[in-house]
């Protein structure tokens, strides 16, 4: 439910009054009975106004309808129902008005204002205004508090009342495409590949669920309980499990000499590599962020990891302090010397001479898995050369 | 990344032409009527014919072409040069201050309008215009000008009305305008912040619906409604008898306060009015006068030689009004509203009495004429009014004996009597001989003085030796008396001859008479129940006197008191042909002659003339009354009593008892056959025949078909005449399949087509969950044929 109706008076209905001031005054003062007259007829209007206008903006509800997500340059519905809920009073005339704010970076991103013409509301029923929206900036983004304001019927008062209810939305980073370049690298940096599978206890592969037994099928993976239960048998079923663990470690290190374009340049790639071996469902990913605070998520490469890698990039801010090594702490109990790592920073960085990895709290089996670390600066003009982002693809939005 | 953020409107909106068009005709309508106001407050309709004219053209020449549109500069240059021309005119006619600051608005504002047409420019239009009509109220008071000033209202709400609107969709046109699509983007979301809008549909076009133009006839109504109220709640805090009037001074080409007998010249009659006169009772209600009323004027005593009747004059003989008639209960009141000019006499029906409250201060009697006056001190040249109590009127006649209240002045009974002495005989032997004779034929020598006065008056009004004529320089002696010429030789003038005649007549029988002069009868007007005494009812007649003892007992009121005796009405004038008030207008034009003037006399009264006595009567008074009587009726034993005695009678009567039987039986058909009879008005509803342009209203519509419309025309679907919106969706589904981006949408139209077939055709409303649905369909529809 909106809030009370404040009612301000423009400087025209100002001009308005002191007329009817004078009319009424004068016509008192000399009892010129026209001029009273004159003054009910201008005093009639200023009150329809007045009441009309606080009517008018009485029991309204506002209801905004917004994805939760989107991906940069994707066109979506932003739409807001007005609902009235009064029984006989149509609204007429309303304008909304709303802001749309970039929650983590609201001076670079500069908020935007939407307004909206609502021509009537009848009693009793709502109407939607619909915007077509095209974002283009990652982050967090807030509409709210809303403005309902109107100067209906003859525009002699403005009425306004705000709901301060606010909604959000997140815009991911922008996901391109990895280049042969990529490929390349990744084959250059992990010689001797070689496929490697789990074997836990007798039965290869991970326990993946249970399906009705086939002919063919080994009894071993007969799952007695499951079978008895179900008055059928019932087998087990294991994925096979031959790829290996990826880890990406994002360094956003900004001392204020790092532009723009290569921070969000170093996201997206970290977003299109994530969304690329989430497609592929490779095995374990793990995405770690040196930013303001270390920021780590693991889990097996799937569409939800990839929507929560996705939004923990898209809310990520860059910070001039360098909290890798607090990263690394985190990430290396994680990691194995068959891993692929991968560090992107916006800076010149390497793992390997690094005496952060020289501390005592890395075992050397941590140290041998980020031997192989690709490093990657994210301002050198070949980083750009291992992804493309296509402005004109339409990615759709994960939901 | 490097691309702008971009929030767009659903649907186009079209240029709102025709709610600037209509804005511009309604203040240029607006301007033209409060110069016409303006311009009937000076009384020089000029003004407004020129508005018209310019208006007109500055509507073609600079609104809807753009031949000619004065730039800001030249617009504060005439501006300038207007005001130093009001400078001058203030210089060389200061007197007239008001009329100057009028003109100028009227200068202006004509500057205004070839001026382009923004909102700085309509509110000033606005501003002049209303300052006009504050002007013009300072000017005018005429009926007209409330009814132009109804108009004026009606017509400045729509157009405030319209400029509201105007300006509310303004900002969203230009907003349309900013360049949405991505090849005109900029670097970066660091862009300058734009005004980003959202439609439905034109809103132009919803919002100037029916509901609207309903709403404006509530405010309309709303208005009025508050202007009455606050008028009559203002308080006045003066109480004069007086008023300001728009018209001209009336002419006295009837009544004259003394009468020129040796004027030779033809009598015009003039219609124009001189007094309203209203009878009421003392309760307010109006007062019946079967006869036509004598308004007695000024009261003439002393014939001379140069052929002028004269009034008695006396410096001690003026006095306040009696306050109190003898028989307070029978007395009626006469309400006179005197038109402006000049008031040293005030017409009344004789005897009059001040009443309570109601009459106002300044008036004074004549002692011995009885005729009224006002004080020299307050004699002002506008409309005055003034209500008086009178006991004249028996059973609605007004009775021709009026009662002496003092005694007779020796001085003014010698006046009248005026001595019958031989240079009288010599200067009207005929008119001496011919009274003689009357008295003689009828063998009335030896009779009393009513029977004598009567035979007199007989003697002219119904021998047919005298004619009425206006015309009084036919077959005139210019030696003789006129009187004398008009007895002996031609017989034939107009009521003063007569009266005059009859006067002498008396005279020379040693009766006092005396000539009045005033009003008889007027136009009946039946709506309002009052009389207009216009010029042409001037008239003239005699009073006798009659000495107690000479008052016949079959004439004498009981409720009159004639110990000083009487004076008897006594009209010479043949009455057929006195006044000729009747016309040939049929009934119809009559009655709504008789409303317009009836409308003009509240209008006067409520409007004009309304100061704190009339206030306190009309208003409060009457509140007052009311609250009581509802205090009393609810909250008393006796009201209550009085309640249940009334309701008891109704019980008893057995038509109630019937009626309310059958409307019970009525109720309860009705309630046990609700379902049917709301079928059956709804069928009969639809089938009601109404306006092409409300059809669209009459039926349950999909509002989303019509978005969709509209979304596929701005993408250049457009359905034609001939196609059915099935056909339309069947059409645009294929076009839409045959591209690979919109190819997953081209079900959509049909979908939403099936939708509006069945709400508009099947009266089967979608359910929120289906609808939501559609909307969902058609922004994905909108969405593939914005990214196509």
């Amino acid at each position: 439910m909106i809030g009370r109706v404040h009612i301000s008076i423009p400087k025209q209905t100002w001009v308005y009054m002191i007329i009817l001031t004078v009319v009424i005054v004068g016509s008192i003062i000399r009892e010129i009975n026209l001029l009273i007259i004159l003054g009910g007829l201008m005093f009639g209007p200023l009150w329809i106004s007045w009441y009309l206008v606080r009517s008018t903006l009485k029991r309204l509800q506002l209801q905004r309808d917004l994805p939760q997500t989107v991906f940069p340059g994707d066109l979506f519905l932003l739409e807001v129902e007005i609902n009235n809920q009064r029984r006989r009073l149509d609204s007429w005339g309303l304008i909304y008005d709303d802001r749309i704010r970039h929650v983590q970076d609201p001076r670079r991103v500069p908020a935007k204002s939407i307004r909206a013409l609502v021509p009537t509301v009848p009693a009793g029923e709502g109407r939607a205004v619909s915007f077509r929206c095209r974002l283009w900036n990652r982050g967090r983004y807030r509409l709210g508090p809303a403005q309902l304001s109107t100067q209906m019927p003859l525009g002699l008062f403005r009425g306004r009342t705000i709901d301060r209810r606010t909604d959000e939305f997140i815009v991911y980073p922008q996901v391109g495409s990895l280049t042969t370049k990529w490929t390349e690298l990744v084959k250059v940096n992990r010689p001797g590949q070689r496929s490697w599978h789990r074997n836990q206890g007798q039965i290869e592969g991970d326990f993946y669920g249970l399906r009705d037994w086939r002919s063919g099928d080994c009894r071993r993976w007969i799952h007695w309980r499951s079978s008895a239960k179900r008055n059928e048998l019932v087998v087990r079923q294991f994925e096979q499990v031959r790829t290996h663990d990826f880890i990406i470690l994002l360094d956003l290190w900004d001392t204020g000499k790092a532009d723009y374009e290569t921070i969000e340049r170093s996201i997206s790639f970290a977003a299109t590599v994530i969304s690329h071996y989430c497609r592929a469902a490779a095995g374990q990913i793990t995405l770690g962020i040196a930013a303001e605070q270390a920021q780590l998520i693991r889990g097996p490469a799937n569409a939800a990891l990839q929507a929560e890698s996705l939004e923990m990039l898209a809310e990520t801010t860059p910070s001039s302090k360098d909290s890798l090594n607090d990263l690394l702490t985190q990430v290396l109990p994680f990691t194995s010397r068959d891993d692929q790592v991968v560090l992107v920073s916006t800076k010149e960085a390497s793992l390997i001479d690094e005496t952060r990895i020289n501390a005592e709290r890395f075992q050397d089996d941590h140290r041998r898995s980020l031997a192989n670390t690709i490093c990657l600066n994210a301002s050198n003009p070949s980083f750009s050369e291992l992804f493309t982002l296509d402005e004109s693809e339409e990615i759709p939005a994960a939901t | 990344m490097a691309t702008q953020d971009t929030i767009n409107p659903i649907q186009t909106l079209t240029q709102p032409i025709r709610v600037e068009s209509l804005l511009q005709i309604s203040l240029l309508t607006q301007i033209v009527l409060s110069t016409l106001l303006l311009s009937m407050g000076q009384q020089n309709l000029i003004y407004a014919f020129v508005a018209l004219l310019l208006a007109i053209t500055s509507f073609v020449v600079t609104d809807l072409r753009g031949y000619i549109r004065l730039g800001r500069n030249a617009a504060s240059l005439a501006s300038l040069l207007a005001c130093f021309a009001l400078a001058l005119q203030m210089i060389r006619n200061p007197e007239s201050q008001l009329l100057n600051v009028a003109n100028i608005l009227v200068y202006l504002q004509i500057i205004s309008m070839f001026q382009q047409k923004d909102d700085r420019i309509y509110w000033s239009l606005l501003a002049l215009s209303l300052l006009q009509v504050i002007v013009a109220s300072a000017l005018n008071l005429g009926l007209l000008f409330g009814i132009l000033l109804g108009f004026y209202l009606l017509n400045a709400i729509i157009t405030l009305s319209l400029f509201y609107v105007l300006r509310q969709i303004r900002p969203f046109l230009m907003a349309r305008r900013v360049p949405s699509s991505r090849q005109s983007a900029t670097t970066t979301g660091k862009t300058k912040e734009k005004l980003i809008v959202a439609e439905d549909a034109d809103p132009a076009t919803q919002i100037l619906n029916r509901g609207f133009r309903r709403r404006l006839i509530w405010m309309i109504f709303i208005t009025a409604l508050s202007t009455i109220v606050v008028f009559f709640a203002i308080p006045r805090f003066t109480n004069s008898a007086w008023e300001e009037s728009d018209q001209n001074q009336v002419s006295s080409v009837g009544f004259t306060e003394e009468v020129d007998l040796s004027d030779m010249s033809r009598i015009l009659e003039s219609p124009e009015q001189v007094m309203r006169v209203e009878f009421t009772t003392l309760s307010g209600r109006p007062y019946q006068v079967d006869n036509e009323p004598y308004l007695r004027g000024t009261v003439l005593s002393e014939y001379r030689y140069d052929h002028y009747w004269r009034q008695f004059k006396s410096p001690q003989s003026r006095r306040a009004l009696d306050r109190n008639p003898p028989d307070a209960s029978r007395a009626v009141l006469e309400r006179i509203t005197l038109q402006p000019g000049s008031h040293s006499v005030l017409f009344n029906v004789a005897p009059c009495y001040a009443a309570l409250n109601e009459t106002p201060e300044g008036l004074q009697l004549n002692r011995h004429t009885r005729q009224l006056t006002l004080n020299n001190n307050n004699q002002q040249g506008g409309v005055y009014r003034y209500t008086l109590s009178t006991t004249a009127f028996r059973n609605g006649w007004q009775k021709d004996l009026i009662p002496v209240l003092q005694p007779i002045d020796q001085a003014h009974g010698d006046q009248m009597r005026q001595a019958w002495t031989d240079s009288w005989i010599e200067r009207f032997p005929a008119l001496t001989e011919t009274a003689a004779q009357v008295i003689e034929d009828q063998k009335l020598t030896e009779a009393g003085i009513f029977d004598q006065a009567k035979a007199l008056e007989a003697h002219f009004r119904t021998s047919r030796l005298y004619t009425y004529s206006l015309d009084a320089s036919q077959n005139r002696d210019l030696d003789l008396d006129p009187i004398e010429d008009f007895v002996a030789n031609h017989r034939s003038g107009h009521c003063e001859y007569f009266a005059s005649a009859l006067t002498l007549m008396l005279r020379s029988h040693n009766i006092p008479a005396r000539l009045v002069v005033g009003y008889r009868g007027g136009d009946f007007n039946t709506v309002g129940s009052y009389y207009i005494v216009r010029q042409l009812h001037a008239h003239a007649w005699v009073e006798a006197y009659l000495p107690p003892e000479a008052i016949p007992a079959d004439d004498r009121d009981p409720s009159d008191d004639y110990r000083y005796g009487a004076w008897l009405r006594l009209d010479p004038t043949p009455g057929d042909v006195d006044v000729v008030t009747t016309s040939d207008e049929l009934a119809v034009f009559k009655t709504i002659r008789e409303i317009a003037d009836y409308c003009q006399v509240l209008w006067d009264d409520y409007v004009l003339g309304l100061n704190s006595t009339r206030q306190q009567q009309a208003i409060y008074e009457p509140m007052i009354r009311q609250f009581r009587y509802l205090g009393e009726s609810l909250f008393t034993a006796e009201g209550w009593k009085v309640r249940f005695q009334n309701l008891g009678r109704l019980m008893r009567s057995r038509y109630v008892w019937s009626f309310t039987i059958v409307l019970a039986v009525l109720a309860f058909l009705m309630y046990l056959f609700r379902q049917p009879l709301r079928r059956a008005l709804q069928v009969i509803l639809h089938r009601v025949p109404r306006l092409h342009w409300d059809r669209q209203n009459q039926y349950p519509r999909l509002d989303l078909y019509d978005q969709m419309e509209r979304l596929l025309l701005h993408y250049g679907y457009k359905r034609v005449n001939h196609q059915t919106p099935f056909e339309f969706a069947e059409a645009t589904g294929g076009r839409l399949a045959e591209t690979a981006p919109t190819v997953h949408v081209a079900g959509v139209p049909r979908r939403v087509a099936n939708a509006h077939y069945r709400v508009r055709f099947g009266d089967q409303p979608l359910s929120p969950e289906e609808h939501r649905q559609l909307k969902l369909a058609l922004g994905s529809l909108e969405k593939a044929l914005y990214g196509r």
